[in-house]
């Protein structure tokens, strides 16, 4: 009897000893997973982004609130809490039926027929009750919204107005206030409390594309979104060859823009065409490969980001496309689909082109006038090339030991240039110089419209008493604003001065457009798609057996990090070595190759792959830092 | 005889745990004492390891300014000073005049002013409770050239047989040192230090307001965030090395390399301080 209870007894003594310790040894190593997994959680896709999935989920629920009539309407001032001078209004009715917006006693627009409204709100006034009213028929219900003053540090100063014109005047600029919207008057009727930057291209829905900033490079950004007044974006393209300064419109609704054949840190300049409804490349061409076809000999470095392509111009109707590169101070023309130069409009002195190879390409000017550090070209619609001529050889600028000193240009002018480019000559048709008493030796900007009507941004002019001290230095003024202001004028078909505005601060675009069409459609609440071409990058795969990561040195810098970018104020020398460790529950660790010792280059963009959360480490040349951060892709 | 045998193991066992208790007694002292001395060579190590960067009285400096390009590109300038070290401001001189820059070093080095405890100063003396003592103030005050008037040290001790310093607290009037697991934080007056090892060196943060990275095993170096503001601090050789890398307007970063020597600081005329590229990265950086 005492055998056979032993020979029970003892097995089950030994699985329950051997459940215990399994117990124990789990219960230890979750113990130990929950100190990795300490810290703040963050999404992967950039906040901007992906805050307004919350807003959009909630203006959802009250659009489809019944409670919320004709009467008794929904109204929140700057739901997207970065366009303060927007707002939104909305209810349902019983019928369909069209409404009307007035705002501050303006008639802005009329929307379609619909039991379900969602009415955005634009171009308020700040620091203002503003006035919203809805008329429908005999009915009509007036609301107030109050906004706050704005602060603007640069506001626009309009000395010469037009009344009673709903045409927007858009600046854009890198210093501080980024993208802003006035009215002809100089009021302040647009802003976005983001930095959001450079070209801004509107699309046939009224809403606009835009560059987003995280981790970007030299006025390089990753991507762009498509968004309205109201700050909120609709699709968020993340791309593999980025986009830089350019973006531009066609008739089939696709998009081209301007990048590299890597995306923020270029090296060979790339101009695509994008299809908005797949985020997909359906065409590009490559500039380097098309300088290098004529020249193997071309200098690379101007092939890349020292090119300073700043703008293009695609004339859908030759195929021509026109292109700025600043850095060289050349205009050229090339074929987008044939992929093939045309011609260079460049000084016949320029070092860069003199292989002989360039001699059937070079187009000469029949009064010297050639371009110098120029922005902005244009094909007009009546086959003119039309740029913004800053004035002065930047290929020889101060940045690489040229003249720095502000009165070494006292003589200079920017102007407005307009050419007849045929058969390898140009001819100056039409130019405007304000008395050759505005300098802009950056920025600046000409759109001629179909009317003849010129819009000139002359966008970083040196002050007067500036250009006359001994001292001074474009070096110093490149960076600070203190000694400089932007003026923007407009011209009519006769060249008269119809508008003129200064402001403060450099602009480095400005644009006209309207805040609402005649007609307009409601707010899709529940759009947001994203779209990221970047290629995935390999990941290596381990266990935290395999590190060291109990002894971790904490993370102490500044960190910006998305699926795509890394941005940090931790000194990175050329010859780190750095790895980004990503941890999942289970103890498996996603190891992404950073950056190598032997590469040179210490910041890239990449694009993770990943799905769940992560504790995030980073390895720099074999010490590990414990972020703190857990990443939700 | 089953008498005698159950007196003598009940003895035996009665002793065994007299023994045990005595036993345990003087290995906790023993464990006290080593324990004592290694929470002293944490702190000691940190501070060493700060006062590496020491700028010197007086001697050169170049500083890179490398200003941000329009387009990215990266302009280095250099400038060439003497500079003489005044603790909580740096005068800096060329041709061209002299500038005086606040510049109150006291981050890597308040601790030593304030905390620092040779273990000299360190002696214990009754025992006033179980595991916390009474610590010679007398003594402390004279090797320290304080006036506490009181002071504290207790202990928690895990383990059995074992036995491990789990946590140690030193009290001195109103500061309040706490060692536990490689972390040592300090609190007085409501400012809390923290300071731990880790694998490469200590980290420390002061209220969340400032936070270093020291790296004490093979190099010296100190990353600093200070108010949002991103340093790096490197001693290579004679060169300490400063890199303040929280970009501004106009700069990407600056860079500042002190060789501490015998210069003449001649301090005759005041230079523009704009004119400065020190002073003008923290005139804008201040306004950011």
């Amino acid at each position: 009897m005492k055998k056979k209870t032993g020979v029970v007894v003892v097995p089950i003594c030994i699985l329950l000893l051997v459940s215990l310790g399994l117990f124990v040894f789990s219960y230890k190593e979750t113990e130990k997973m929950v100190d990795y997994f300490e810290g703040e959680e963050q999404s992967s896709i950039i906040a901007l982004v992906k805050n307004q999935e919350e807003v959009n989920s909630r203006l959802e629920k009250v659009s489809n609130n019944q409670s919320y009539t004709f009467d008794n309407a929904y109204l929140e001032l700057n739901p997207y809490e970065i366009s303060p001078l927007s707002g939104i209004l909305i209810y349902t009715s019983k019928t369909k039926e069209p409404v009307e917006l007035w705002i501050n006693d303006e008639l802005k627009t009329i929307f379609e027929a619909s039991a379900k409204h969602v009415i955005p709100l634009y171009g308020l006034f700040e620091d203002y009750e503003n006035k919203i009213t809805i008329k429908n028929g005999t009915k009509e219900k007036t609301y107030s919204l109050k906004t706050e003053p704005s602060h603007i540090k640069y506001p626009l100063e309009v000395s010469q107005k037009i009344e009673n014109d709903d045409e927007m005047i858009f600046t854009v600029a890198s210093y501080e206030t980024w993208l802003t919207g006035w009215d002809k008057t100089g009021r302040l009727r647009f802003y976005l409390t983001e930095d959001l930057r450079m070209d801004v291209e509107w699309l046939s829905n009224g809403h606009f594309i835009i560059g987003t900033t995280q981790g970007q490079f030299a006025e390089n950004f990753v991507g762009f979104v498509e968004m309205d007044y109201l700050g909120k974006i609709y699709h968020q393209y993340t791309l593999e060859n980025g986009y830089s300064f350019e973006s531009q419109v066609l008739k089939n609704g696709h998009i081209l823009s301007a990048g590299g054949s890597s995306p923020v840190y270029i090296k060979e300049q790339v101009i695509y065409e994008l299809d908005l409804e797949t985020g997909k490349v359906v065409d590009q061409i490559n500039l380097a490969e098309v300088f290098k076809a004529i020249d193997p000999s071309f200098n690379e470095k101007y092939l890349g980001q020292a090119a300073i392509r700043n703008g293009f111009y695609y004339d859908e109707k030759t195929n021509e496309m026109i292109v700025s590169f600043r850095g060289i101070d050349t205009v050229f023309c090339v074929d987008f689909r044939t992929k093939e130069m045309k011609w260079i409009f460049t000084s016949p002195s320029n070092e860069v082109f003199q292989n002989e190879v360039w001699e059937s390409y070079k187009v000469k000017s029949s009064g010297e006038n050639y371009p110098w550090g120029q922005h902005s070209p244009q094909i007009t619609s009546n086959g003119l090339i039309a740029f913004f001529n800053n004035g002065y050889e930047r290929y020889r600028g101060f940045e690489v030991g040229g003249e720095d000193l502000v009165s070494a240009y006292s003589n200079h002018y920017s102007r407005a240039e307009a050419y007849e480019i045929k058969d390898k000559q140009a001819n100056l048709v039409w130019s405007y110089d304000a008395n050759k008493e505005l300098f802009s030796h950056q920025y600046g900007s000409i759109r001629i419209d179909e009317l003849n009507h010129k819009f000139i941004n002359f966008g970083y002019v040196l002050n007067k008493d500036y250009r006359s001290s001994k001292t001074g230095r474009l070096s110093e003024s490149e960076k600070n604003p203190d000694h400089i202001h932007a003026e923007i004028i407009e011209l009519d078909e006769n060249d008269r001065v119809i508008f003129k505005a200064t402001c403060e601060e450099g602009k480095y675009r400005a644009f006209k457009h309207a805040l609402y069409e005649s007609k307009t459609a409601y707010i899709d609440i529940g759009n947001l798609t994203y779209f990221n071409t970047i290629p995935a990058d390999e990941l290596k795969e381990t266990t935290i057996k395999t590190l060291s990561l109990e002894n971790a040195i904490p993370w102490i810098n500044s960190l910006k990090f998305s699926q795509n970018t890394f941005e940090t104020d931790k000194v990175m020398n050329e010859t780190d070595d750095i790895s980004f460790y990503f941890i999942n529950k289970a103890g498996k660790v996603y190891v992404l190759q950073y950056k190598e010792k032997e590469n040179m280059q210490i910041n890239r963009i990449f694009h993770l792959d990943l799905t769940g959360s992560y504790a995030f480490y980073i390895n720099i040349n074999g010490e590990i830092y414990k972020t703190n951060r857990i990443i939700k892709f | 005889m089953k008498k005698i045998i159950v007196s003598v193991i009940g003895v035996f066992i009665v002793g065994l745990l007299f023994i045990g208790t005595i036993g345990l007694h003087v290995e906790n002292k023993r464990v006290i004492n080593n324990e004592t001395q290694e929470f002293n060579t944490f702190l000691t190590n940190f501070l060493q390891a700060c006062q590496k960067f020491s700028l010197g009285e007086k001697g050169e400096v170049k500083v890179i300014a490398d200003y941000k390009g329009a387009h990215g590109e990266s302009l280095p300038h250099e400038f060439q000073y003497s500079f003489l070290n005044l603790n909580t401001e740096l005068l800096f001189e060329s041709e061209a005049g002299y500038t005086m820059l606040f510049a109150d070093q006291e981050i890597l080095y308040f601790l030593t002013k304030e905390y620092r405890v040779p273990k000299e100063a360190f002696k214990i003396k009754n025992e006033v409770r179980k595991n916390t003592y009474e610590l010679d103030v007398e003594n402390f005050n004279k090797e320290m050239n304080t006036e506490y008037q009181k002071g504290e040290i207790s202990f928690s001790i895990e383990g059995k047989l074992r036995k491990k310093i789990k946590k140690i607290t030193v009290t001195l009037d109103d500061i309040i040192y706490t060692w536990e697991d490689d972390k040592l934080t300090i609190n007085q007056k409501g400012n809390e230090t923290l300071i731990l090892k880790n694998s490469n060196g200590y980290s420390l943060s002061y209220n969340n307001d400032a936070k270093i990275n020291l790296f004490a095993n093979t190099e010296v170096r100190a990353d600093i965030v200070m108010k949002q503001y991103s340093y790096s601090f490197e001693k290579v050789g004679q060169e300490i090395r400063v890199t303040m890398n929280t970009p501004a307007s106009i700069y990407n970063r600056l860079e500042l390399i002190f060789i501490a020597k015998e210069v003449e600081i001649k301090k005759e005329k005041v230079a523009d301080d704009k004119a400065n590229p020190i002073y003008r990265y923290f005139d804008e950086i201040k306004g950011e």
